[in-house]
């Protein structure tokens, strides 16, 4: 492998020398796995500088404070942000809710507008764009997808019009890998005076991006897909519209002045982190997004690329084996495939006893899954550590389940 | 090796013996696993107090398939109430295999959708 040395890669991440040798494992769509960097400054959080933060003025809490704070401005980097956009929370789940509903009691919303989206949504994001249509009487309006499950750019922009307050859509889908046109679509919404949103978690930590150049107002992401804890996400939004928000949790942290009749909220972007935040995880996100830095962004998507390209090649030569999946070089890192009178469920169990994690079903995007036409796909997805002899064995799988069934 | 995937399972889920739709249905449902998108149209004729029959239809995997027809075959003459009372475990014994959490939903999808068309 050119672009990586996976040999030197795979040891620096512990759960490869507890799992049996050969162990292909194939879900990083669903979670990443975490290298010991990150898990030393887990435990050095642990052991040497836990306090909560903002709060105490004794040593602890100030050290506990700073590594923070600094793992902030370490995303901030990582995704070309400032650190006052960058705003801590559980997850990307978490992070998408809490986006429209300030976004909702920010504005007035009426029946007919419209929020422009696509058929390849996570439900985390769908959902929660149903839901505001719903209370309001909004219309959503889903922008169509190319026979290569990207989401076709013209059709996009089109569907933006007057009447759209919301864009809305997934850099890169996790189910076919297609990387979006997003920035094109996030243009096109600010022309029209829409708010433009993008669910990054698919591909942020998978591929460079520059959210200074980026016209999006607001992007989300989860840390445990890209190496870092779970139960950690960033809201990242652009200042303009951090300013116009105001938080819909309250509680401790978030608040300059109390009194029997209301609060006044401190600045943005802390005035979006109530309560005690995960803290250990922010300071291990920050450490991911280090530790990934110094591996390159632009060499692991060409590294995955490549991987992609190679199971591509070999899953279609397989007699029966449908794919799913965006070309190379429009693709995050994620195969999805079905094999002819097999069911997706029955491939992924299979591959257990071949040494390879697999996952099945809708993932989460249901409507994409129905737009392809099944009710399931197995989906093989790809990281930093993996190796073409992990597509091998994921072939040696595929072909062992139709003998099964033959 | 495949315990879980030896050869009675294979043959029902292959060729199933209880796929359709029942004759003179006297009770249809359609039982859905949100988890893996996996739909079943379940038909029986319950005559009296006792099912006459049970037919299947839909999209499963090999496990849910073959538990669905080996269900219909346990079923056929039994009360409707010795149904009622059965459990996972019956399923699972029937399937003579341990089901690991990740697939009870998928050896339990018949029953469960037998149970609640008949509650
Ligand atoms: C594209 C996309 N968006 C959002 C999410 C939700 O992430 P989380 O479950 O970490 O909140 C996922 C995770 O599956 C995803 O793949």
């Amino acid at each position: 492998m050119a672009y990586i040395d996976t040999k030197k890669i795979k040891s620096d991440f512990p759960i490869f020398g507890n799992v049996p040798e050969g162990f292909a494992y194939l879900d990083n769509a669903a979670t990443s796995q975490t290298p010991c960097f990150v898990i030393d400054a887990l435990t050095e959080y642990y052991t040497k500088h836990r306090a909560n933060i903002h709060r105490g003025s004794y040593a602890l809490a100030e050290e506990a404070t700073a590594r923070y704070e600094e793992a902030r401005e370490r995303i901030a980097l990582f995704i070309g942000a400032e650190k006052e956009e960058i705003v801590v929370s559980g997850g990307a789940t978490l992070a998408s809710n809490m986006l429209i509903l300030m976004l909702e009691a920010a504005h007035t919303y009426r029946a007919g507008e419209e929020i422009v989206t696509t058929v390849s949504e996570h439900h985390s994001l769908l959902v929660p764009l149903q839901e505001l249509a719903e209370r309001n009487g909004m219309v959503l309006r889903f922008a169509p997808l190319d026979k290569d499950g990207v989401v076709d750019e013209k059709a996009v922009v089109k569907l933006i019009t007057r009447k759209t307050r919301i864009v809305a859509m997934s850099m890169a889908s996790n189910v076919t890998g297609a990387v979006m046109p997003y920035e094109r679509a996030m243009r096109a919404a600010k022309e029209a005076g829409a708010i433009g949103i993008l669910d990054g978690t698919a591909y942020i930590g998978h591929a460079p991006v520059d959210m200074t150049t980026c016209s999006a107002d607001a992007m989300f992401f989860s840390g445990h897909k890209m190496c870092g804890p779970t139960g950690v996400g960033i809201l990242y939004m652009k200042g303009s519209l951090m300013k116009r928000l105001r938080p819909v949790f309250f509680g401790g942290g978030i608040v300059e002045e109390v009194t029997k009749d209301g609060a006044r909220c401190t600045d943005a972007p802390y005035k979006f982190e109530a309560g005690t935040q995960p803290i250990a995880q922010i300071i291990g996100l920050g450490k991911a997004a280090e530790y990934l830095s110094g591996i390159g962004l632009e060499a692991i998507s060409a590294h995955v690329r490549e991987l992609v390209d190679y199971a591509r090649t070999e899953l279609e030569s397989i007699p029966g084996v449908t794919l799913y999946a965006a070309p190379a070089e429009k693709n995050i890192g994620i195969v999805s495939f079905t094999v002819l009178g097999i069911h997706a469920h029955d491939i992924a169990h299979i591959a257990v006893e071949e040494g390879v994690a697999l996952r099945a079903g809708h993932h989460c995007a249901e409507p994409l899954v129905r737009e392809l036409g099944v009710v399931a796909t197995v989906r093989a997805s790809f990281y930093v550590y993996n190796t073409k002899e992990d597509v091998d064995a994921l072939v040696c799988a595929i072909k062992k389940a139709q003998r099964v069934f033959t | 090796m495949y315990n879980l995937y030896h050869e009675e399972i294979i043959e029902h889920a292959r060729h199933p013996l209880h796929k359709g739709v029942c004759e003179n249905a006297t009770h249809t449902h359609k039982g859905v696993n949100p988890g893996c998108g996996d739909v079943l149209s379940l038909s029986v004729n319950v005559s009296g107090n006792s099912i006459e029959d049970m037919r299947f239809d839909g999209i499963g995997c090999a496990l849910s398939v073959a538990a669905c027809d080996m269900l219909a075959d346990t079923v056929k003459g039994k009360n409707v109430e010795d149904v009622l009372r059965m459990s996972p475990g019956d399923v699972y014994d029937m399937l003579g295999v341990t089901i690991t959490p990740s697939r009870t939903n998928c050896a339990l999808l018949g029953l469960r959708t037998l149970q609640k068309m008949l509650r």
